[in-house]
């Protein structure tokens, strides 16, 4: 860009490799730390949070980190323009539209509607499985005789 | 505005130079022009091959159901002929019908550019339109599908053994180029406004264009993956949405809703975004509530997002998730009945002109008007159990796709034919091909809703257990005759036009707008200098009684010379 | 209601395309059109994760049952190599921008090595031995195939379901892999025959804008398949 007529006008923003390269080790540290994570019960730690959900969270607040740090620095949007960072914050909020699905399957089990008492949560039938008949078991555990 | 020119941009004689239309003859410079309004000439005489071929469709179905126990089709054929008319009608017509034709001629020309930001990308857009289009019209030629439009799994990804697989894959082509379109008209809209368009001096038109263009954006990835998982369900057997293995097939229409509702916004918005232009162009007032109406499109686009649960109220979604959808199925009306009273407020004490494009604006708002409010009944939880999957619900998409979408479409095909193609078409046949179309649309689906309400479920080929249905449904395919001459008739009239029509000086309308102020048809490049806007948007109430009566005059006079020829 | 001013041909600048006014309003057009790209490619994978939340929040023990069949080990060294390759690549923007094209060749070359690298490992180690096991989708229909009787414990073909999910989620990454190779060799060859379509650095500063994307999706798999807490 050094022998065109518009160098004075227009410069774009160059990053220093240094600091592509200080993220890399950060990055690197925490791919480190959500392995270190994976084998660590946190239940202890918020007590009656069961495991599983404590340590989704922790795996995913640690993703989401490093996918902010590549965002902001690698792919340049600190530096970027308004508009740029308007759709980068459009393109994360548009997935946001998904999370009304969660309230269609957290409350399933919660129908009044007969017949549908047995499903606690999204239950895994198999039609093929040649056994067991699981549904049959499922009524007559529950025994509600509506169908 | 510069206070000479006041609602007549005064442009220079137009000398007889290039146009786009005659700028290189070959057939090689159209197949591979970059020339944003040679490729809406190009998706213009695409759209309308699959029109023709789903309204062919159409006018089928209508046929056969004037018996209760059908007249030609088995079963199996009758299912393959709807869903080729939903298929072809949904995602090769009325999706790009809007953006792809009116708004690749008209975004650049309204914005004051050149041409579109990414003109090869644009170029590519059409070919991946093409392509998808080949592969699904190839799917019916091999037999058809017969799952419906909807492609509900499991019936598409295990049992059904006709052309799912290629018609799937054309579906996910078509919205590659609507991805494309989308993207290019984003950031033409936000980078390359002529100097002084500011985002309140835009036609509201581009403000539809851009909330469509953040839909497109947002939602038809997911209707990609959605199609692309229920392809490899089929061709991998990969089991994703198969209930065999613990999926569950309500999760394949929430990802299939997901873009599927918005894309009705993608369909109605942009036509919205023409009524704007019509109804204040042909009413000579500026649009009421401008601020209001721009912002009820984004506001259409984003709750757009957030409804797509109300096709489900009765598949078996949870009934709360049913409550959250209904109520902001309702809030939907709210920017939906913001327009329409702003169209309505603008005619008021306006100095409306009843030309062909009018008559198809105020078709749009009472159809769209009917459209939006049978809505209402479907939103409700308990009246959709007893309308879900009726004629009734059938009447109601119809009245807003067709009745929306389609009377927008031909409205912005006829106010911009002169500056397509530099000929005006004949003033009475558009007129009457109007009130046709308004009239055998109406007779059309009038019945279909009554006979919904009465229980006649969608899809069904037999109907002999109640043979007092057959009355409404051979009323409605005899509106399908007038519905259908009405359409055919622009075909002729509009083709005659290019040879016999009128010459249009570049603003036969007196229309405000930068597109207006070029040459008709325009020159390649659409500028020969960067315009400079100074005005607000629809500028109209600067022209004063008398120039009212000049152009009064001026329509009469060419009413006179037209009916001399 | 517009009055003219510019004349829309006196810029020749041979950088500019003809619909573009300044170099600066190009760039920036780049970049945004780049970006609203990035946004449908994120909802594009969004959907995917979307469904994969769906079928973990129902199928949580077999889903951890199943993941102790993939090798995290495996999954950490294609981490390091897809983070190691957004700097090489970031370093290569960097280089195109100051328009020092030999380092610009190289780490857009080592870019591409690792790239490659990371589907050796994924196909090589990871995918071909699943084959071998008859864990692949289709198997699961005739159990004779697969190798590992306990799996099919797994009740309801959820097995079936998590392997489709995995190679479904990663197969589409490796995709988009295989493509972002395919981008940049085409990119070093054309700067190395000093074409004029990269002689800006938006080509490649695009391209740099997928490949970290590329890698943004891997952050997320890689703790989603390969770490599944109990």
């Amino acid at each position: 860009m050094s022998h065109d007529t518009h160098s004075e006008e227009y410069h774009p923003h160059v990053a220093p490799i240094s600091t592509y390269f200080k993220l890399l080790i950060v990055l690197m540290l925490l791919m480190g730390l959500t392995i270190f994570a994976y084998n660590f019960d946190f239940t202890q730690m918020f007590g009656e949070v069961p495991g599983t959900f404590a340590n989704n969270i922790v795996a995913m607040m640690i993703a989401c980190t490093k996918a902010t740090l590549v965002i902001m620095i690698f792919m340049g949007v600190k530096w970027a323009s308004k508009l740029v960072k308007m759709y980068v914050f459009l393109g994360f909020a548009g997935l946001g539209f998904f999370a009304i699905t969660f309230s269609d399957y957290g409350t399933r089990h919660m129908e009044t509607e007969p017949g549908w008492e047995g499903q606690k949560q999204l239950k895994i039938t198999n039609v093929n499985a040649p056994v067991v008949d699981e549904e049959a078991v499922q009524r007559a555990t529950v025994g509600d005789g509506g169908h | 505005m510069s206070a000479t020119s006041v609602g007549i941009p005064d442009v220079p004689k137009p000398k007889e130079e290039k146009n786009y239309l005659n700028n290189g003859n070959t057939i090689a410079s159209w197949l591979l022009t970059t020339d944003h309004k040679r490729i809406a000439i190009l998706y213009l005489i695409s759209v309308s091959f699959f029109f023709l071929v789903g309204g062919t469709a159409a006018g089928l179905v209508r046929l056969e159901l004037t018996s209760p126990r059908g007249i030609f089709f088995e079963n199996e054929t009758y299912n393959k002929i709807f869903s080729l008319h939903g298929i072809i009608m949904v995602f090769f017509f009325l999706i790009p019908a809007i953006p792809a034709v009116i708004g690749n001629f008209l975004v650049p020309l309204m914005c004051g550019a050149r041409d579109l930001a990414f003109p090869r990308m644009n170029l590519l857009s059409w070919y991946v339109f093409i392509s998808g289009g080949f592969l699904a019209v190839l799917a019916m030629l091999l037999g058809g599908v017969d799952t419906g439009w909807t492609f509900y799994t499991p019936y598409s990804s295990l049992y059904s053994n006709t052309q799912v697989t290629l018609a799937v894959f054309g579906g996910f082509l078509a919205g590659f180029s609507s991805i494309f379109t989308g993207i290019n008209f984003i950031v033409t809209i936000h980078k390359m406004r002529a100097p002084g368009l500011t985002w309140f001096r835009l036609p509201l038109f581009l403000w539809a264009q851009y909330a469509t263009s953040v839909i497109i954006i947002l939602g038809t990835p997911v209707i990609a993956i959605t199609l692309l998982l229920l392809f490899a369900e089929r061709v991998l057997k990969l089991g994703v949405f198969s209930p065999e293995l613990g999926g569950d097939p309500v999760l394949f229409q929430h990802m299939f809703w997901f873009y599927s509702h918005p894309a009705v916004y993608i369909m109605i918005l942009p036509a919205m975004g023409v009524t704007n232009e019509i109804i204040s162009c042909f009413s000579r007032r500026r649009v009421f509530g401008y601020s209001f109406v721009a912002f009820s499109s984004l506001a259409i686009a984003g709750l757009g997002f957030l409804v797509w649960g109300h096709h489900m109220f009765v598949s078996g979604q949870s009934m709360y998730q049913g409550l959250v959808f209904s109520i902001i199925t309702f809030l939907v009306a709210v920017p939906s009945a913001i327009k329409i009273f702003n169209w309505v407020a603008t005619m008021y004490k306006g100095s409306i002109r009843l030309q062909t494009p009018m008559w198809y604006g105020m078709g749009f708002i009472g159809l769209f008007l009917v459209g939006g409010l049978t809505g209402l009944f479907l939103s409700s939880m308990a009246s959709d159990v007893h309308l879900h999957d009726t004629y009734f619900v059938v009447a109601h998409f119809h009245y807003v796709m067709v009745g929306g979408t389609i009377m927008g479409y031909m409205g912005g095909l006829h106010m911009w034919w002169p500056k397509m193609t530099g000929r005006m078409y004949p003033e009475f046949l558009g007129q009457l091909s109007a009130m046709l179309v308004f009239v055998g649309f109406n007779m059309t689906f009038i019945p279909q809703f009554i006979v919904g309400y009465l229980g006649m479920p969608r899809r069904y080929h037999y109907y002999y257990l109640a043979p007092e249905f057959q009355v409404y449904n051979i009323m409605s395919t005899l509106g399908t005759t007038v519905l259908g001459i009405g359409y055919i008739l622009p075909v002729f009239y509009l083709l005659w036009s290019l040879k016999y029509g009128r010459k249009a000086g570049p603003n036969p309308w007196h229309a405000w707008g930068l597109e207006w102020t070029t040459a008709s048809p325009p020159p390649t490049f659409n500028f020969a200098t960067v315009p400079i806007v100074t005005s607000e948007a629809y500028d109209y109430d600067a022209v004063s009684d008398e120039q009212h009566d000049f152009l009064r005059e001026e329509e009469d006079a060419a009413k006179a010379a037209e009916g001399k020829e | 209601m517009a009055s003219t001013h510019v004349d829309s041909t006196s810029h020749h600048d041979p950088e500019v395309y003809h619909q573009f006014e300044t170099l600066e309003q190009q760039n920036d057009s780049y970049i945004v059109g780049m970006w609203t790209f990035l946004v449908t490619e994120i909802m594009f994978f969004g959907g995917m994760f979307f469904i994969y939340i769906i079928y973990r929040w129902s199928n949580q023990d077999m889903f951890y049952r199943l993941h102790t069949e993939l090798s995290w080990p495996l999954g950490a060294l294609n981490t390091v190599i897809l983070l190691l390759s957004s700097f090489t690549m970031a370093c290569a923007v960097h280089h195109a921008t100051l328009k020092n094209r030999k380092p610009q060749q190289i780490f857009m070359g080592l870019t591409a090595l690792l790239a490659s690298g990371f589907l050796v490992v994924k196909l090589a180690f990871e995918w071909y031995p699943k084959w071998q096991h008859g864990h692949m989708p289709w198997y699961w229909d005739w159990p004779g195939h697969v190798s590992s009787p306990d799996l099919l414990q797994v009740p309801g073909g959820t097995a079936k379901m998590f392997y489709s999910l995995y190679f479904a989620m990663t197969g589409l990454h490796g995709i988009h892999v295989l493509i972002g190779i395919i981008c940049i060799v085409i990119l070093m060859y054309l700067t190395k025959i000093k074409s004029i379509l990269v002689d800006s650095f938006l080509p490649t500063e695009m391209f740099g804008l997928y490949w970290h994307f590329v890698d943004l999706v891997w952050i997320f798999l890689f703790p989603l398949f390969y770490l599944m807490p109990k």
